[in-house]
């Protein structure tokens, strides 16, 4: 099912297309690590200067609201605001599909990781580089075609 | 005009908690007032390593020479991801 937002507004397929990882979203409300918050808005403002489309899957969104609520405590209320606010933002897109075979193809029990395989199978099926400070991860993107943001 | 009878309010759910979060910062979308805003004491991230194990991390991420101290580390990946 498509998005809302995918919906009514076309998307220029010229623009340059970025994925971005649950750790993106949840650097950016966090006062944690300042060098990956910078990057993160860094993005956001290039995004909001129309210089390229920043996608959030729908399972980032769900994985976000996890560790929102497991790790950090916030409350459903506070979590709410916080991504209906990024869902508003100029340039952000929320993408409802998940390539399924890509996805077990890159799920295994050598690399069990449920949200690298889905953030993998949607940036290889759909050609979009892929924002993650996981440099493992970045690094297995690359192998298989998908440009690192950073 | 037509006067109608005034709109009833519409009654809060029970139990539902007021949340006004911080001021929206002019010129700017109402997203980037949260940049930064919310805190993670050390306590909590020793917390948070604390309970993950190294078998934890095995099964989870099969990273075998994953470094639980990495966690936070520059640059490094986080619990999230």
């Amino acid at each position: 099912m498509r998005s809302l937002r995918t919906a009514t507004i076309p998307r220029n397929a010229d623009l340059h297309q970025v994925a971005v990882d649950t750790n993106v979203l949840i650097s950016l409300g966090f006062f944690r690590h300042e060098a990956q918050r910078a990057k993160g808005v860094a993005l956001l403002d290039r995004a909001a200067a129309g210089e390229l489309t920043i996608l959030i899957p729908q399972f980032i969104v769900f994985e976000a609201i996890h560790a929102f609520r497991s790790e950090y405590g916030l409350r459903p209320i506070e979590i709410r605001v916080v991504l209906r606010e990024i869902m508003a933002l100029p340039g952000v897109t929320v993408v409802d599909h998940c390539n399924w075979p890509q996805f077990f193809e890159h799920w295994s029990d050598l690399r069990p990781d449920v949200g690298d395989a889905a953030i993998l199978a949607v940036a290889i099926a759909n050609r979009y580089s892929l924002a993650t400070f996981d440099r493992k991860l970045a690094n297995r993107a690359k192998t298989f075609g998908v440009a690192p943001y950073w | 005009m037509a006067m109608g009878r005034p709109k009833k309010e519409e009654p809060k759910e029970k139990g539902e908690p007021e949340f006004v979060g911080p001021p929206l910062i002019p010129g700017k979308p109402a997203f980037y007032r949260w940049i930064g805003y919310f805190h993670v004491s050390d306590e909590r991230i020793a917390e948070i390593k604390k309970s993950l194990t190294a078998d934890d991390l095995v099964r989870l991420r099969g990273i075998p020479d994953f470094d639980p101290d990495a966690l936070f580390a520059d640059g490094d990946d986080s619990e999230e991801r």
